[in-house]
């Protein structure tokens, strides 16, 4: 265990967090600019994204990994409305990696985040209307008229003047030559035929009717199957094994380590491997968690929080509040379970994985193989559910590892079970929290938050040294930078940055307890525990200073701002104190990366069981594009936030987890999804992203509607009476 | 070698019978719309139909499913299940959407022996399958509008 303390007073420290992870790359150099990796000799390409072919079809690059969260459908729809052409008349791509596919906010080509919208919006824009203008030019030259008498639509370039009409793949070869134009004019709102209407799903079709690919559905000819059976205790190692009886096998090629923690087995199906690998006599060393557990790390994180408050000399005045909150482990599972496959022909390698962050993945098979990562070429899929789980590597520096081992010029599909997945996750950090505030009459006049945890920028360092570090850097000086970065690391302050609240001043303290186990960024991150808290400890301030939840709020808001729009309007469209009978509500407030969400949420509690009846939802996530795919993506974090404070939880136990499969960690279901209403609030900001807004404010409704209607107030995560 | 029929066509397998059907229609067959979700039966991602009755493939031992009617994904080409697929493209319903191949099944499965279900109905046919996404609300909805247009369509 490591500690790492800090406190500072919140004080403009929202205009520096979240973003700034202080990623460094080897060679700071703004990296040379190679040809696309779909470059072709004829079409006309004037960006990454889009190009227009002779034969007058329009291709985009998809960039972004499609997890879900419905990006695909919504770049492709602005492009299509500055191109004037249906958003499904184009086709789609999976692009491949190319410096200009580089997330802007993290210097990776990565989707996380919810930054996909935030960053691509005006981009797509741009690209979009330089195709536009490339070809209107083209035309206006070939045709002896002006650019503004032309227009283009589905396709087509029009001079309505004089009713001439040609498809756009006819201009390809003269706007091939035409110079950039430099600031190409966008569509107006008034003339916008799919942005804020478009509700169609693009790949919906694909994934209804069996025929959408996701990296598990990919298998190149020639494909061997490989399973690898990694220690269960996290740091801990391979002594020895016995694969007598696995060898022997119908169906097996290989077993044997291919790092000091695991053994591969090669088959030619997933099955044949799988049973031969139960069969494995496999004797582990437990290292240096032995012995850790839910229970010791909780420990250690309060041990920490009472010597920081020692430290602060922190004294309680009459009449506040001071309580303790906690949040267990969570798994990402996402339904596709991890799997990537690696064919090795030579110097080239080939990577098929469904990932996050493409490059990443094609920098852990090359430090896995000892080659350069330009070698590697990884092919873009569907991705199973993302959530922050795949932009880790490991898988495909699993597959990498056992190709290295197997030997053949074959590919090598890894399937990792789902218990793989759950015992060798990154998991969402376990936290210890304390919340204090001093009220003067019905008013906070200030406060103080500490946490303790583990770190994510530390863990984050760890999987993304493919990409910034040197091959060759040791494995030490990688530990010194992560443990240095841990510095900057504010991601378990998230919400409490932004409190929203005028709450007065804040004391904001953290120490990072290092556990030892792996924590990763978790659909909502910071805020999947903050907001709990915080919207928690609201409601307790309210109920000590004897307000009405929802009044105590506005009081602590500017009332003409769009937080309290928010709330009023979540309440208006709840019923607000008048629940079905035998029914209590409670309300939350949230802003996450931009989007801005109140939610009222109906509950009854019997004996141990708490029911969730219904959750309506107020949302500001600026311009909106695709309106329905938004609310279906709302409704999802409403679903996630409910399945995470109703059911999901890691434990550790001897430095393993003690969850294997859906039965233990179970997921929410349909019998137990609550009717949602989602309000969709007309904004004129920009664009932001919606994946994972919805999670956070879920938990603090529920527990807010629990303490109504039972007394009892819950502060640990997930929620059980 | 085990005999199987899958999607109207006969197939003879030289794989071991106790393989799960699973594996034999996406390693043997490269019938990829069963997914694989969690290998023993807590997910419902892998169900097909076996003689028109929805089962969990990632349990079922291929040598149960040898001389019988086998259904997955790509060959459910009844009008309800038609009619469930536009039904889910209308309502939305695919988010990541790994999990809808066996969704969609079980939902077939479910209008075929009750054409017009109650949300109770739907909830206990359909519970057993996960959505990692949380499209249940949306499932429910397409459920319901395509049993109406289906009933509908049969009267005209």
């Amino acid at each position: 265990m490591a500690i790492s303390r800090r406190t500072f007073l919140l004080t403009g420290l929202a205009a520096t967090s979240g973003l700034a992870v202080g990623i460094v790359f080897a060679d700071d150099k703004a990296p040379a600019m190679p040809p696309y990796p779909h470059a072709s000799a004829t079409d006309l390409q004037p960006n990454a994204w889009l190009q227009v072919t002779p034969d007058n079809r329009i291709i985009f690059q998809l960039h972004k990994a499609e997890m879900g969260q419905g990006i695909m459908t919504g770049l492709i729809t602005v492009v299509a409305e500055e191109l004037g052409v249906a958003p499904e008349a184009i086709i789609r791509q999976f692009s491949g990696i190319h410096p200009a596919y580089l997330n802007p906010l993290f210097h990776l080509q990565i989707t996380n985040a919810s930054s996909s919208m935030v960053t691509c919006y005006q981009p797509m824009r741009e690209a979009a209307a330089t195709v536009r203008l490339l070809l209107l030019t083209a035309a206006a030259q070939d045709w002896g008229v002006p650019v503004a008498e032309l227009d283009t639509r589905d396709g087509v370039v029009i001079h309505a003047n004089s009713g001439k009409k040609a498809p756009c793949g006819d201009f390809v070869a003269i706007a091939r030559g035409l110079p950039l134009p430099e600031k190409p004019a966008f569509k107006s709102p008034d003339q916008y035929r799919f942005v804020g209407r478009y509700n169609r799903r693009l790949e919906s079709r694909d994934k209804v009717n069996g025929s959408a690919k996701y990296g598990i559905d990919i298998t190149p000819k020639g494909t061997v199957v490989a399973v690898v059976v990694r220690c269960p205790h996290f740091g801990g190692r391979l002594k020895n094994f016995n694969a007598d009886q696995a060898r022997a096998m119908r169906g097996v090629l290989d077993v044997g380590p291919i790092d000091d923690s695991a053994v591969a087995v090669v088959a030619t199906h997933y099955w044949y491997a799988r049973q031969a690998a139960d069969t494995l006599d496999i004797e582990w060393d437990a290292g240096a968690l032995k012995g850790v557990s839910s229970q010791s790390i909780a420990s250690d994180q309060r041990a920490a929080l009472d010597a920081l408050e020692a430290e602060n000399n922190l004294p309680i005045a009459r009449g506040s509040l001071s309580v303790e909150y906690t949040a267990g482990y969570m798994a990402h599972a996402p339904m596709e379970p991890m799997n990537a496959t690696v064919a090795i022909d030579g110097d080239k390698v080939d990577l098929w994985v469904s990932t996050q962050a493409p490059d990443i993945a094609r920098g852990a098979v090359a430090l896995s193989l000892g080659c350069a990562p330009d070698r590697v070429t990884v092919h873009g899929c569907y991705l199973g559910g993302g959530f922050g789980r795949r932009v880790i590597a490991d898988v495909a520096a699993d597959a990498a590892k056992v190709a290295k081992r197997f030997g053949k010029p074959v590919p090598v599909k890894v399937i990792w079970s789902r218990e793989d997945d759950l015992q060798h996750d990154a998991y969402r950090q376990a936290v210890t929290s304390r919340l204090y505030a001093e009220l003067d009459g019905a008013v906070v006049k200030t406060w103080r938050y500490c946490v303790a945890g583990d770190s994510l920028i530390y863990n984050l360092f760890h999987v993304i040294r493919p990409v910034i570090f040197p091959p060759a850097m040791p494995d030490s000086e990688v530990e010194k930078i992560a443990r240095k970065k841990m510095e900057s690391d504010e991601k378990n302050l998230e919400r409490i940055d932004e409190p929203l609240y005028q709450l007065g001043p804040a004391k904001v303290s953290q120490v990072f307890v290092q556990s030892g186990i792996p924590v990763f960024f978790w659909r909502s991150v910071g805020h999947s525990f903050n907001t709990f808290f915080l919207e928690s400890f609201m409601d307790e301030l309210a109920h000590q200073a004897k307000v009405e939840s929802l009044a105590f709020r506005l009081k602590h808001l500017a009332p003409d701002s769009v937080e309290s729009k928010l709330l009023k309007l979540a309440a208006a469209k709840a019923q607000w104190g008048r629940p079905k009978k035998g029914r209590f509500q409670g309300i939350a407030l949230e802003k996450i990366k931009g989007a801005l969400l109140a939610a009222v949420a109906e509950v009854s509690v019997r004996g141990t069981a708490i029911r969730v009846h219904k959750i309506v939802c107020t949302v500001d996530i600026g311009k909106v594009i695709n309106p329905d795919i938004a609310r279906t993506v709302i409704e999802s974090g409403i679903v996630w936030g409910l399945s995470a404070c109703l059911h999901d939880q890691i434990t550790i136990a001897d430095g393993k987890v003690e969850q294997s499969n859906f039965h233990d960690y179970a997921l929410a279901r349909m019998d137990e999804t609550p009717e949602m209403e989602v309000y969709l609030v007309d904004s004129e900001r920009s664009p932001v992203g919606v994946g994972e807004s919805a999670v956070g404010l879920v938990a603090p409704a529920i527990g807010n509607a629990v303490f109504k209607a039972t007394g009892k107030r819950l502060r640990s995560l997930p929620l059980k009476m | 070698m085990v005999n199987i029929n899958v999607n109207g066509e006969e197939h003879s397998l030289d794989v071991d019978p106790a393989m799960p059907l699973l594996w034999a229609l996406r390693e043997e067959l490269q019938l990829t719309g069963a997914k694989f979700g969690c290998g023993v039966g807590l997910c419902g991602a892998c169900m097909v139909h076996l003689d028109g009755v929805p089962v969990r493939s990632c349990s079922t031992p291929l040598a149960e499913a040898a001389n019988r009617r086998v259904t997955t994904i790509e060959g459910l080409d009844s009008a309800i299940g038609k009619t469930l697929q536009d039904a889910w493209v209308d309502e939305n319903v695919a988010q990541c959407g790994y999990c809808q191949s066996g969704q969609i099944m079980s939902a077939a499965a479910l209008v075929a022996a009750n054409p017009q279900p109650s949300d109770k109905d739907i909830e206990a046919a359909m519970s057993g399958n996960l959505c990692r996404c949380g499209s249940y609300q949306r499932i429910k909805r397409a459920i319901h509008s395509a049993a109406k247009a289906h009933a509908s369509g049969e009267k005209s």
